[in-house]
C-alpha cells in the first residue's frame, strides 16, 4: 500500500484529497505545514509528497529543500499542489528536486491521481 | 631613401637577424657541452693510462724476482770453487746483458753483494749497453736503497720512489749544464739468499721512467702529459725543456712556465682543476707503483695532463662560427643580388613613369606611358594615361563653360533690369500686407492666451531644443519658474530630463528632427526638487513649405498618478486572483466527489445541477486565470522563452483537443497543415498554442447554432519574412461599429454578449499582448457571414523576455 503524504494547510482541501487517496487503496498521511511534514516524513517514510507552498511556519519550498537535503527524487517524489503559482516559484521548485508542479483550481482529484499514479510508476 | 636600397635592408635584416641569434645561441649552448665533453674524454684517456702504466710497474717488479732467481746467479752466490768465481760472474753478466737488451728500459741492472759492493752492473744510456768491470764498480753500502732492500725479509720487494737518479743527494745530469738531461727512475730491489739461507746481497733494477711515456701514447700533439712525485717535481714531461721542473705551489717554482696548483684538496685518486696561470684544465690521477695495494712504504706519484686547454675547444667551436659568417655573408650577397633584381624589376617601371609624368609636366599631353601587363605598377600606368585623358578632357569642359557663364552673365544683366521694375510694382502692395499682418497678430495673441492656461505643460522650442516658450503648466507641474526655463534646452538634465537612458533620447530626437514625425510615448521626467513623475509626452515637429523644421512643439501630461492607480489595480487582480483559487478549488473537489457518487448516491436530477455547478465554476476558474493573465501582462511580466517549434504540430495539437467540444456543436474543423514545407521557427510554444487555442475557441463558441452543421477552416502558410495563422468561422461576425474595440480589455461585442455565451472578454485581449510580445500582429476581417482572425510571427523568430514563466 502506497503512502501519501499530503502537507496542505487548508482543512477542506486536506480533507478532500485525503478522500480520494484513501478510495485509491492508499494511505493518506496529513500534514499541515512543512515543519509537521518533515516530522512525519521521518515517522512514515511516505512514497510520495504532495506539498502546497504558502503555509504557516513553514513554507513549502523550505520543507522541500531541508526534505531534498536528506532524500533524493528517486527515494522521495514531491509534488507541488499550490494556488500560488508565480512564474520564479515554479523554476526554483523543480530547480530544488520537486517532480511536477501542480496549480490545485486547474485539476480535479481523478486528475491528480492520474499525476500521482504518473510520478510513481503505477499503471 | 629607395625602394631598391630599403628593400635590400630588409631583406638583409629578415636573413641576418635570425642567423646572428641561432649562432649566437650555438655558440654558448656548444661551447659548454663541448668543453665539458672534453673534460669526461680527458679522464677517461688519462684513467687507461694510468692502467697501463701500473702494469708496466707490475712487470718491473714480476723482472727483479725473475732476474733474482737466475741459476747463473743461484751459482754465483753458492760458488765453491773460488777458481770459477769469474767464469761464473760473466755468466751473469751475460744473463743480465741479454736480458736488459732484451726489454731495453732499465737504466741499470746490478747484483750488489753483501757488504755493498757492486758485482754485476749493467748500463743503459739509451743508445748502448755496457757492462762495469774492474775498478769502475763502486760499493754503494749506505745508499738508502740498499739498506732499505737488505732490510726487507725473503720474497719482498723494495720499490723507491720516482725520483732523479739521486746519488748522495746530487742529481745525476747525462747532458750539460746548460742543457741538462736528467734521469728519472724508479728503482725495483729484491735480496738474494745462498743455500744456507744467509743474505748474499740485492738485485736492483733503475727503470727508466721515461719508458712510460710510450704507454702514455701521444697520439694528440695539443696534449702535455707529465709524471709528477708526490712532492710535485716534474720527472717526466713529453717536453724535454720542461723536463725537471716543479709544479704546486711552492717558493722554488721554477717559473711561470709550470702549472701552479693547489694540492692540499686532492684527495681522490683522479681530479681535475682549472689552472689559472697556463689557462687550462689539468687531470690528475694518482699511480701506485707494487703489486700489493696500499703499501705504505712505497710513494704513489701522478699522471697529469693538461690539456682540453680551452683554445682547443673554442677554436673547435670557432670554426663552426667562421662557417656561420661565410654563411651570413653569402646570404648577404644574395639578398644583394635579389634585391638588385628584384629593384630592376619593381622600380624601373615607376622610373619610367616618374620621367613619362615629368614629360607630361612639361606640357606634353599626349604622351603615353602605359605598358602592356597586369602588375599593379602596369596597372597604375593605364590609370596614370586614363588620368592624363580625363585632365585634358575637363579642360576642353572648362573652355565650354566658361564660354556659357559670359553668356548667361549678360542675360541675369537683362534680368535685373526687368526685376528692378516688378519691385516697384510690389512696393504699392506692401501696404496691403500690413494691414493683414496685423490681424494675425492678433489672432497669435488669442492663441497663446489659449495655449498658457492650458492645464498640460507646453514648450516650443527651436531646431535644437532651445525652449522659445512655455506654458504656465510648465511651472505648475515641473516647479520651474519659466525664466529658469526659457533659453535652456527642453528636458535638459539641468532641467526635467535626464531620467530615461541615452537611447531613448536618441530615439526621441531621430523621430522628431531627422524623421520629422511626432514622438509620443511615456518619459520618466523629475521636478525641480528631484521629485520623479512620469509623463505622457507628445512632440511634433512644426515645419515649413520646403519641409524644413522650424519648431517643435512639446506636449506632456503628468500621468503619475494614474500609472500609480494601474499598478495597484494589477497587483490587486494577482493576489485576489490568488486567493479566490483556493475556494474555487475546494468548490471543485467537493463537486467532484458529490458527483462521482462516492460520498452517497445521487439522482440523476442532483446529478445534473452538480454538472451545471461543476461547468460555473470551470468558468469561475477560468475567468481568474484570464485575470491573472492580465495581470502579469500588464506587469510586464509574461516570460516569453522561444524554442525552436513545428508550426503544423503545434496547431494540429490544438485542433485535436478542440475537436469534441466542435462536434458537441456539430462543428467541423478543417486543417490539412502547409502548402509549402515549413521549417522550425524560435517561438514560446505555450504562449503561442495558447492564442492558437484561443483563436480556434472562439471560432466554435461563436459559429452560428444551425442544424446543417458548421465548419471552421485553419490554416498556416509561409509569406516571407512571416508565418501566418488564421481561423476562418462561419460565425456571426463582429458588428461594425464594435470593430475598432474588438482587442480592449473585457470587451465583448454586442452580439455575442446577446448570444449569452460565455466569455471574460479578456481572450482576444491577452492574445494580442502575447503576439505583439512575440514579435508578431494580429488582425481580423468580418462580415455577417463570418469572421478570420490571423496572427503573424516572423520566421526569424521571437526574441526572448524574461518574466512570468508561463501563461496560467
Amino acid at each position: 500500500m502506497k503512502k501519501i503524504l499530503i502537507v496542505e494547510d487548508e482543512a477542506v482541501l486536506q480533507k478532500s484529497l485525503a478522500n480520494k487517496i484513501t478510495r485509491e487503496g492508499w494511505e493518506a498521511i496529513p500534514a499541515l505545514n512543512g515543519e509537521e511534514g518533515l516530522a512525519r516524513i521521518e515517522a512514515e517514510k511516505p512514497d510520495l509528497v504532495l506539498l502546497d507552498l504558502r503555509m504557516p511556519k513553514m513554507e513549502g519550498m523550505e520543507m522541500l529543500k531541508k526534505a531534498r537535503e536528506k532524500y533524493n527524487k528517486r527515494d522521495l517524489p514531491v509534488i507541488i499542489l499550490t494556488n500560488y503559482e508565480e512564474g520564479e516559484n515554479v523554476g526554483m521548485a523543480l530547480d530544488l528536486g520537486a517532480d511536477i508542479f501542480l496549480v490545485k483550481a486547474n485539476y480535479s482529484l481523478t486528475e491528480i491521481v492520474d499525476k500521482i499514479k504518473e510520478v510513481l510508476k503505477i499503471k | 631613401m629607395k625602394i631598391s636600397l630599403k628593400l635590400f635592408i630588409i631583406l638583409f635584416l629578415v636573413f641576418l637577424i635570425p642567423t646572428v641569434l641561432l649562432s649566437y645561441v650555438f655558440y654558448s649552448d656548444v661551447g659548454d657541452i663541448l668543453s665539458k665533453q672534453s673534460l669526461d674524454n680527458e679522464k677517461q684517456r688519462v684513467e687507461l693510462q694510468k692502467v697501463a702504466i701500473e702494469n708496466s710497474l707490475l712487470d718491473a717488479e714480476n723482472e727483479v724476482i725473475f732476474l733474482s732467481k737466475l741459476s747463473s746467479l743461484y751459482d754465483l752466490i753458492n760458488i765453491k770453487n773460488s777458481d770459477d768465481y769469474n767464469i761464473v760472474r760473466d755468466r751473469v753478466v751475460s744473463d743480465f746483458m741479454a736480458f736488459s737488451q732484451e726489454r731495453g728500459i732499465y737504466y741499470q741492472i746490478r747484483y750488489i753483494n753483501e757488504s755493498g759492493m757492486e758485482v754485476v752492473r749493467i748500463d743503459y744510456d739509451g743508445n748502448t749497453f755496457l757492462s762495469i768491470d774492474g775498478d769502475k764498480l763502486q760499493n754503494k753500502s749506505g745508499r738508502y736503497y740498499f739498506e732499505d732492500t737488505m732490510n726487507i725479509d725473503k720474497n719482498e720487494v723494495f720499490i723507491s720512489p720516482l725520483d732523479l737518479n739521486i746519488e748522495r743527494g746530487e742529481i745525476e745530469n747525462r747532458g750539460t749544464l746548460n742543457q741538462p738531461e736528467y734521469v728519472p727512475v724508479i728503482r725495483y730491489g729484491i735480496p738474494v739468499f745462498d743455500d744456507f739461507g744467509n743474505k748474499m746481497g740485492i738485485i736492483i733494477t733503475n727503470i727508466y721512467a721515461n719508458s712510460f711515456l710510450e704507454d702514455l701514447k701521444y697520439s694528440d700533439s695539443d696534449i702535455e702529459t707529465l709524471l709528477v712525485n708526490r712532492d710535485g717535481y716534474y720527472l717526466v714531461h713529453s717536453n724535454k725543456e720542461k723536463e725537471w721542473g716543479f709544479m704546486f705551489d711552492r717558493e722554488d717554482n721554477f717559473g711561470n712556465d709550470y702549472y701552479q696548483v693547489d694540492i692540499s684538496n686532492l684527495d681522490s685518486d683522479t681530479y681535475q682543476t682549472y689552472d689559472t696561470n697556463q689557462q687550462q684544465h689539468l687531470t690528475f690521477t694518482r699511480v701506485y707503483p707494487g703489486s700489493i695495494e696500499g703499501r705504505s712504504d712505497v710513494d704513489y706519484f701522478w699522471i697529469i695532463t693538461g690539456v682540453a686547454n680551452q683554445g682547443v675547444i673554442t677554436s673547435e667551436i670557432m670554426l663552426t662560427v667562421y662557417k656561420i659568417i661565410f654563411l651570413v655573408i653569402l646570404i648577404a650577397l644574395i639578398v644583394l643580388v635579389i634585391s638588385y633584381l628584384l629593384g630592376r624589376t619593381v622600380v624601373k617601371p615607376i622610373y619610367d613613369l616618374i620621367d613619362g609624368a615629368k614629360i607630361i609636366e612639361e606640357g606634353d599631353i599626349d604622351y603615353k606611358v602605359a605598358k602592356p601587363g597586369k602588375d599593379e605598377i602596369s596597372q597604375l600606368s593605364r590609370s596614370f594615361d586614363k588620368m592624363t585623358l580625363a585632365i585634358k578632357k575637363s579642360r576642353a569642359d572648362i573652355n565650354k563653360k566658361v564660354k556659357q557663364q559670359t553668356g548667361k552673365i549678360i542675360e541675369r544683366e537683362e534680368d535685373l533690369e526687368k526685376q528692378q521694375i516688378a519691385i516697384l510694382n510690389i512696393l504699392e502692395d506692401v501696404e496691403d500686407e500690413k494691414l493683414k499682418t496685423e490681424q494675425i497678430a492678433n489672432d497669435l495673441k488669442k492663441f497663446e492666451l489659449a495655449v498658457n492656461d492650458a492645464s498640460d505643460h507646453i514648450v516650443i522650442t527651436d531646431i535644437d531644443g532651445i525652449v522659445l516658450h512655455a506654458n504656465r503648466a510648465v511651472e505648475k507641474i515641473t516647479g520651474f519658474k519659466l525664466n529658469e526655463v526659457i533659453g535652456k534646452k527642453a528636458g535638459d538634465k539641468n532641467l526635467w530630463g535626464g531620467e530615461m537612458d541615452l537611447k531613448f533620447y536618441k530615439e526621441l530626437w531621430k523621430t522628431i528632427k531627422t524623421d520629422k514625425k511626432t514622438f509620443s510615448g511615456e518619459i520618466e521626467n523629475k521636478k525641480k526638487d528631484g521629485k520623479k513623475y512620469t509623463a505622457f509626452a507628445s512632440i511634433t515637429p512644426v515645419l515649413d513649405k520646403n519641409d524644413k523644421v522650424l519648431y517643435f512643439v512639446g506636449i506632456e501630461r503628468d500621468i503619475t498618478k494614474e500609472k500609480e492607480i494601474d499598478r495597484m489595480k494589477t497587483e490587486f487582480v494577482s493576489v485576489a486572483s490568488h486567493q479566490l483559487r483556493t475556494p474555487l478549488t475546494a468548490i471543485r473537489w467537493f463537486i467532484e466527489e458529490l458527483h462521482s457518487g462516492e460520498l452517497g448516491k445521487v439522482n440523476k436530477e442532483q446529478k445534473d445541477y452538480l454538472k451545471q455547478a461543476m461547468e460555473s465554476n470551470e468558468r469561475m476558474i477560468g475567468l481568474v486565470n484570464d485575470l491573472l493573465n492580465v495581470s502579469r501582462l500588464e506587469m510586464g511580466r509574461l516570460s516569453i522563452d522561444p524554442e525552436p517549434t513545428d508550426m503544423v504540430k503545434l496547431v494540429e495539437g490544438v485542433v485535436g483537443e478542440n475537436r469534441i467540444i466542435a462536434q458537441a456543436r456539430n462543428c467541423e474543423i478543417l486543417f490539412t497543415g502547409s502548402k509549402t514545407k515549413l521549417n522550425k521557427i524560435n517561438i514560446d510554444q505555450s504562449v503561442i498554442g495558447e492564442v492558437v487555442n484561443n483563436l480556434i475557441s472562439n471560432a466554435i463558441k461563436y459559429s452560428k447554432p444551425v442544424s446543417s452543421g458548421c465548419s471552421i477552416s485553419v490554416r498556416l502558410e509561409q509569406k516571407k519574412p512571416n508565418i501566418v495563422f488564421s481561423v476562418k468561422d462561419s460565425g456571426v461576425g463582429i458588428p461594425s461599429e464594435n470593430q475598432h474595440r474588438i482587442f480592449e480589455k473585457f470587451f465583448r461585442a454586442d452580439n455575442v454578449v446577446r448570444m449569452e455565451t460565455e466569455g471574460t472578454g479578456l481572450g482576444l485581449y491577452i492574445s494580442r499582448m502575447v503576439i505583439e510580445a512575440s514579435g508578431g500582429k494580429i488582425w481580423f476581417e468580418s462580415s455577417d457571414k463570418g469572421t478570420t482572425f490571423s496572427f503573424s510571427l516572423p520566421l526569424a523568430g521571437s526574441k526572448a523576455q524574461k518574466g512570468e514563466r508561463k501563461l496560467a
